[in-house]
């Protein structure tokens, strides 16, 4: 998406995030397997299970 | 001005002669021309696309008054394990006591009394190998099932990866959510995680990795990376074995053999060691590079709340999750394991108490623990990187000064130097 504004053009767009990185644990309310402690936080040892979140 | 600032928790990231701006909580990016300093036309611009989001509620700081108690429950169920990795920030050994079934069954049972709401989450995890207990983690599940009425049910389990098959296809089809620790390659694997008998751990490891990606089972190898080792080398064979998710730590030099808090390569004093956030930066972005060659996604306990924010970096540390020692303690802390460990002091926040088949919570430790938030450290609270790190792991700090509210700094160094990074190739990928 591309939006003029007034005499500034700025861009702006929808993010796509890169596929190779996990850049955000949704949660327990977004989680299809609902969740586990990542949502609380996370934690080097726990963050993830993978499992698509 | 620094490479990356915030205006309105929204950040801007210089690049070239223009400034990509992000907004990890509305999800939009765009490339400007100039600053978009607050009151200015750019700025004003971005706001009428609708372009700056609310800070999310995962940010918010809980008090001892607001705390809405445990949203999920993890039981360090034995300090006995069948391997004896160099760095094992617990020590455990093959010897090791294990949780009593009545106290397992009350934790659950008191941890779904208390909960709020409609998913019990139950991890299993260590201070010694949880699937050494497997008939004790079958007894857990069998109980949440009989007591979880309309409740949703999950389980999830971090391992050595060393159960027998039987055990390990029981957990897929109760669809835990399956952490393997494994290293890389059999040298490396060997080196650092050996089996406690003698010999190496890596045909039996990889025997479970291969089963499950035959099975087509989701689940994520936890990585512990010193830069002693050849990062390219480790993701090429767990591309190569089928691995499609992975969690790269640093690895912490905290363990068994670590007698000195260090990071960076020190001569002579051992063969691996930790690295500086700058070593680890480039480890990392090679690994994202070669990941990407095998479809394998990459994570790490930083990076995995960039784009949701969070006030706290760890549930633990900050009273939201439940962790249950196997001497009956209620930790702040995964690393503190027992009452042995010098720090109890700092991290337990609670005990059980077996007559009454109840935990008796500390409110003062627990209090102390919801202020260790974003906005509340002292070095964080202006931080661009703050909703993503919150300070960090809260035990790595205490490890390394002795202080609660200290930051988990070589990782502070690391997540800020990968921040801009993060967003430019953000900004790649979306075109922009």
């Amino acid at each position: 998406m591309e939006k003029q504004n007034g005499s500034l053009e700025i861009k702006v767009a929808q993010a796509v995030l890169p596929d190779e990185l996990v850049l955000g644990i949704q949660g327990y309310s977004g989680c299809p397997g609902d969740g586990c402690n990542a949502d609380q936080g996370g934690c080097t040892h726990d963050a993830s299970c993978g499992q698509d979140c | 001005m620094q490479p990356v600032s915030l205006v309105a928790d929204t950040l801007v990231v210089k690049d070239s002669e223009s400034y990509i701006i992000y907004s990890p909580f509305s999800g939009k990016i765009a490339r400007v021309p100039a600053y978009p300093d607050i009151g200015f036309a750019v700025y004003e611009a971005l706001e009428n696309t609708g372009f700056f989001g609310k800070v999310p509620d995962t940010t918010k700081r809980d008090t001892v008054q607001t705390w809405d108690g445990f949203h999920s429950l993890t039981l360090l169920l034995t300090r006995r394990c069948n391997l004896g990795c160099s760095y094992c920030y617990a020590s455990a050994k093959p010897t090791g006591n294990s949780m009593l079934e009545e106290l397992a069954v009350g934790s659950l049972e008191w941890f779904i009394r208390q909960l709020r709401n409609d998913s019990i989450r139950v991890s299993f995890h260590g201070g010694g190998e949880p699937t050494l207990e497997s008939n004790l983690i079958k007894t857990v599940v069998a109980r949440a099932k009989e007591i979880c009425g309309k409740k949703k049910l999950r389980f999830q389990v971090v391992t050595n990866g060393t159960a027998n098959a039987e055990f390990m296809d029981w957990l897929a089809d109760e669809k835990f959510g399956i952490s393997i620790s494994m290293d890389g390659p059999p040298d490396i694997q060997d080196r650092n995680r050996p089996l406690a008998i003698g010999g190496g751990s890596s045909v039996v490891v990889e025997q479970t990795i291969r089963r499950l990606v035959a099975q087509n089972y989701p689940f994520t190898v936890r990585l512990t990376f010193s830069p002693a080792d050849d990062i390219v080398r480790i993701i090429r064979y767990f591309g190569n074995l089928g691995v499609r998710s992975l969690h790269i730590e640093p690895l912490f030099p905290h363990g068994r053999e670590y007698e000195v808090v260090a990071f960076g390569k020190r001569q002579n004093l051992y063969d691996i060691y930790s690295p500086e956030g700058g070593e680890l930066l480039v480890s990392f972005l090679k690994a994202i590079e070669i990941a990407k060659e095998y479809g394998m996604r990459i994570t790490n306990g930083h990076l995995s709340h960039f784009t949701k924010g969070v006030g706290y970096f760890c549930g633990a540390a900050s009273g939201r999750s439940m962790m249950v020692t196997h001497d009956g303690f209620l930790s702040g802390c995964l690393e503190v394991v027992d009452a042995q460990d010098k720090d109890s002091k700092i991290f337990f926040l609670g005990r059980y108490l077996p007559y009454e088949r109840r935990f008796e919570l500390n409110e003062n430790q627990l209090a102390t623990m919801q202020n260790r938030h974003a906005d509340a450290l002292p070095e964080c609270k202006t931080c661009y990187a703050r909703y993503t790190c919150a300070g960090g792991c809260a035990v790595k700090a205490v490890r390394a000064s002795g202080d609660f509210f200290e930051r988990d700094l070589p990782y502070c160094r690391f997540t800020k130097a990968l921040v801009p990074i993060i967003v430019k190739r953000i900004a790649q990928a979306s075109n922009i």
